[in-house]
């Protein structure tokens, strides 16, 4: 038994290695499956949000241009290493996290997603108001490219690699919180916050922790896409971003981590098909969000405690 | 900062005060009955004051006629998005699923209106005279009187309505609380119905009113139209008319003073400012009332 | 020994006031039972004692300190547990994940474990597990882990609650209505497990509408009536004192 899970393990491995050797001639694939792992990064921690805690955040691009703008101020204009970068990228969204999970203490449920909308309201207007320090409607550019420990990525295969070792990075860490008390203890509160408190867990606290934490990835996927897309503007974080990345957790499955891959992959395929239609992009990712929540709202494998 | 500058910001705060009351009012109602955010619900009366606009200048109709068909549209509208998208959800267990639903019937509708007529700001013609005229004293568009008294006029209409007319008074039951109204025969289906198409007529009546006294009329009113009864709702405190009105003057009224006083690039993030503040301090509003969770 | 006292404590809400001036002591190791008409202040009384209600005066002490005002999960890590008249467990996930929710406050792991030391982590997390199938033995449940609660029958769903308010290894247990929807032969079976129970040393409070029950379990009985203890007494006296068969006039009686 432990055997075949390592053979599938190994397998799947080969096979994601082998993906941008495969695809070397077509670049233009490859970078759609580069943004697909920037949503997946963006996602995981989302579905942490939504599908374990309950919190409908349409705040969540705020935090990916958080991670973004921090990566790309301290690359561009003070020279900092990828990594340093990354780390505070990610620390700096875990901060903000926090300080927007605060008042899931005393906002109840729908008020918090109000407060989610009109925080990435705000970051996206300062983004575009304070020139001096974001560069505005026009962004940062010049992010250089990163050189990881010595490991200088050139190629969008190397932006792949180090793309999916940030992945594996999210996937594995989060993995080893929910198979431990607090993952269950988050499912509580989703379930049941009354009964969960009278579990002794301290619901408010946990809240605010997996918000944070939630946020901490998004700040990761930020810094990623700094260096990828060498500028960062305001307008990668519109509340736009953050329905779709609610909609990939919806679609793929609230509540269980591997169903978000499902997600992030189908609506990536679904808009890249779209293309040709870009107009009718917003009615298409609308419409979807309408039928999935009705006819089947616990997305393709989600838990089935969000079944009606 | 001269004196009658101040009375004409406070009088221009008061009109858009008032205007935004009339819009809240069928958000507010709608969340106060069922706890549904209608995120769509900014993008549904823009689709009616659209059809306004092009009513008055492709078609040439007369204004009362073509007010008359836009608000029946929008009113109709929110119907059929309330009977399509919401009605199968409102038993749904977790909340947040209707508002997501609501998220994407706002982007189809938006979708909609932005390919039937771009994205561009039109202009709206103006349907009231627009000389100043001379109250207290002081100099001030007639146009804004008008819009105010139009508005004023429409909100003490439907609270009339609400408390002396029979349909008015099954709204409030039904507003009350659902189970104990409908063991008093009351259709609770078609009631909701009919506050959908009633907010989204008085939403249409309202957003026209804006457009006409600004000349400008976009699909992005229609976003930002759906977070101004948002924030009023907040501020105002759910289920409560009085509430509705309070927030919506506050509203306008703070907008203003600051839009002009203190910086207009700025608006839109001080509309959000509100509503953060008030959403940790005071998330029950000024006239709302506390709930608590039954065990 | 006091495990437990409260000192005229009141709860109002609104105009109504549900739990007027109580006053009650529940010594360690006892069986103690609560029983009154519909809405006579029970189970705001147990909501007041976990912590999903605070008083708006008088004081609670468990174990000679004073809860008063603690919220429920400090309540809880303090070692009192309780279960929820219209059934709480968490439907949608496993017989044992439920359990192991209830054990939350008694497994010593830390996101510094978790992270740092994930074989430690994975081992504290196994020893709950082989401590929660044993309270599943103890109700005959073992064979349904890793079922969905939802899908047990409704007494064992109760029984789950109650085995989910043990898993945190609490000093007092709070049952409200434990037997309500229970047919005859589960009731005997509940009843022969709380005195088990009792035999290891928890003690148990219990609200009960099925009077049968409470007289058979309790050693002593308090009788609320429109949000005031009515009468305080041993069973016989109880059962026996036309007063409080009075108050229940009108009311459903069990017997």
């Amino acid at each position: 038994m432990q055997n075949k899970r390592a053979y599938v393990y190994g397998g799947l491995l080969l096979v994601l290695i082998a993906v941008p050797f495969a695809l070397s001639e077509e670049p233009y694939l490859l970078a759609i499956i580069n943004f697909t792992i920037v949503y997946a990064i963006l996602c995981l921690g989302l579905n942490l949000i939504l599908g374990y805690a309950g919190l409908l955040s349409l705040g969540h691009a705020a935090f990916y241009g958080i991670g973004a703008y921090a990566t790309a101020i301290l690359m561009a204009r003070h020279g900092f290493g990828f990594l340093p970068a990354l780390v505070i990228s990610g620390l700096l969204a875990l901060l903000m996290g926090f300080v927007l999970g605060l008042p899931t203490r005393k906002v109840r449920g729908d008020y918090f997603c109000l407060l989610t909308i009109a925080f990435g309201e705000i970051f996206r207007l300062v983004s575009q108001a304070w020139i001096d320090f974001t560069g505005g409607a026009m962004g940062i550019v010049g992010i250089p490219i990163p050189n990881v420990l010595g490991w200088q990525i050139t190629s969008e295969t190397d932006f792949y690699l180090l793309g999916m070792v940030l992945l594996l990075f999210t996937y594995v860490t989060l993995r080893m919180l929910i198979a431990s008390k607090y993952g269950r203890a988050f499912i509580a509160i989703r379930e049941d916050e009354l009964a969960a408190s009278v579990m002794g867990i301290n619901t408010s606290s946990y809240k605010i922790l997996i918000f944070s934490i939630g946020c901490f990835y998004a700040g990761l996927a930020g810094s990623y896409l700094a260096v990828y897309q060498t500028t960062v503007t305001p307008s990668n974080f519109r509340l736009e971003e953050s329905c779709l990345m609610i909609i990939m957790v919806i679609v793929g499955g609230m509540g269980r981590l591997e169903a978000t891959f499902a997600g992030v992959a189908l609506m990536t395929i679904a808009i890249e098909f779209l293309r040709p239609f870009a107009e009718y992009r917003l009615l298409l990712i609308g419409a979807i969000m309408i039928l999935v929540l009705l006819f089947r709202p616990q997305g393709v494998f989600g838990d089935s405690s969000f079944r009606d | 900062m001269s004196g009658s500058m101040f009375f004409d910001v406070l009088i221009v705060g008061v009109m858009v005060g008032a205007i935004y009351t009339l819009v809240t009012i069928g958000y507010s109602m709608v969340y106060g009955m069922l706890r549904l955010m209608n995120f769509a619900h900014g993008d549904v009366y823009i689709f009616g004051t659209l059809l306004c606009y092009t009513l008055l200048t492709k078609f040439q109709l007369n204004p009362i006629v073509a007010v008359f068909a836009a608000a029946v549209s929008g009113g109709a509208l929110a119907a059929l998005v309330e009977f399509l998208a919401y009605r199968r959800l409102r038993a749904a267990q977790h909340r947040m699923i209707s508002m997501i639903t609501a998220l994407g019937a706002a982007y189809v509708i938006q979708n909609n209106s932005e390919r039937a007529w771009s994205s561009q700001v039109l202009p709206f013609p103006s349907l009231f005279p627009a000389q100043p005229i001379r109250v207290f004293g002081q100099e001030i568009s007639a146009t804004h009187i008008v819009t105010l008294v139009i508005a004023v006029f429409f909100i003490i209409g439907f609270n009339l309505f609400l408390k002396h007319h029979r349909l008015g008074k099954a709204i409030l039951c039904v507003s009350q609380d659902i189970p104990t109204a409908s063991l008093m025969s009351i259709p609770i289906n078609r009631i909701i119905t009919i506050v959908y198409f009633m907010g989204g007529v008085l939403g249409v009546i309202g957003g026209i009113l804006y457009s006409t006294s600004y000349n400008a009329i976009s699909i992005g009113m229609g976003f930002r139209g759906t977070i101004v009864a948002f924030t009023a709702a907040v501020i105002g405190g759910i289920g409560s008319m009085s509430g509705t009105l309070i927030g919506g003057m506050i509203l306008g009224i703070t907008e203003n003073l600051i839009g002009v006083y203190v910086s207009s690039s700025y608006r839109d993030s001080i509309t959000f400012l509100i509503l953060i503040i008030i959403l940790l301090y005071k998330p029950t509003g000024i006239m709302g009332s506390v709930e608590k969770d039954k065990v | 020994m006091v495990l437990l006292e409260t000192k005229h404590v009141t709860k109002r809400f609104g105009g109504v006031t549900a739990v007027k001036s109580v006053s009650i002591t529940v010594n360690q190791g006892e069986i103690v039972g609560m029983i009154g008409p519909n809405g006579s202040g029970k189970t705001s009384f147990v909501n007041l004692l976990s912590g999903i209600y605070k008083s708006d005066s008088g004081d609670i002490f468990f174990e000679g300190e004073r809860i008063t005002g603690l919220p429920s999960h400090l309540i809880t890590q303090r070692g009192i547990a309780r279960t929820f008249q219209n059934l709480r467990v968490f439907s949608n996930i496993s017989v044992l994940d439920n359990l192991l929710i209830g054990r939350h406050c008694k497994i010593n792991n830390s996101l510094l474990t978790v992270y740092l030391n994930p074989s430690a982590s994975r081992r504290i997390e196994k020893d709950a597990e082989a401590v929660v199938r044993s309270l599943l033995e103890m109700v005959n449940l073992s064979s349904r882990g890793n079922d969905f609660a939802r899908n047990l029958p409704y007494g064992s769903q109760r029984l789950l609650e109650i085995c989910r308010a043990l898993a945190s290894e609490p000093k007092l247990l709070l049952l409200d209505e434990p037997c309500a929807g229970m047919n005859p032969s589960e009731v005997e079976s509940l009843s022969a497990f709380l005195k088990i129970l009792q035999k290891r040393g928890t003690t148990i409070f219990i609200i009960e509408h099925n009077i049968k029950f409470i007289m058979s379990i309790a050693e002593r009985i308090l009788v609320m009536n429109a949000g005031e203890k009515f009468r305080e007494g041993v069973p016989r006296a109880i059962q026996n004192d036309p007063q409080v068969q009075k108050i229940y006039l009108g009311d459903e009686e069990e017997s």
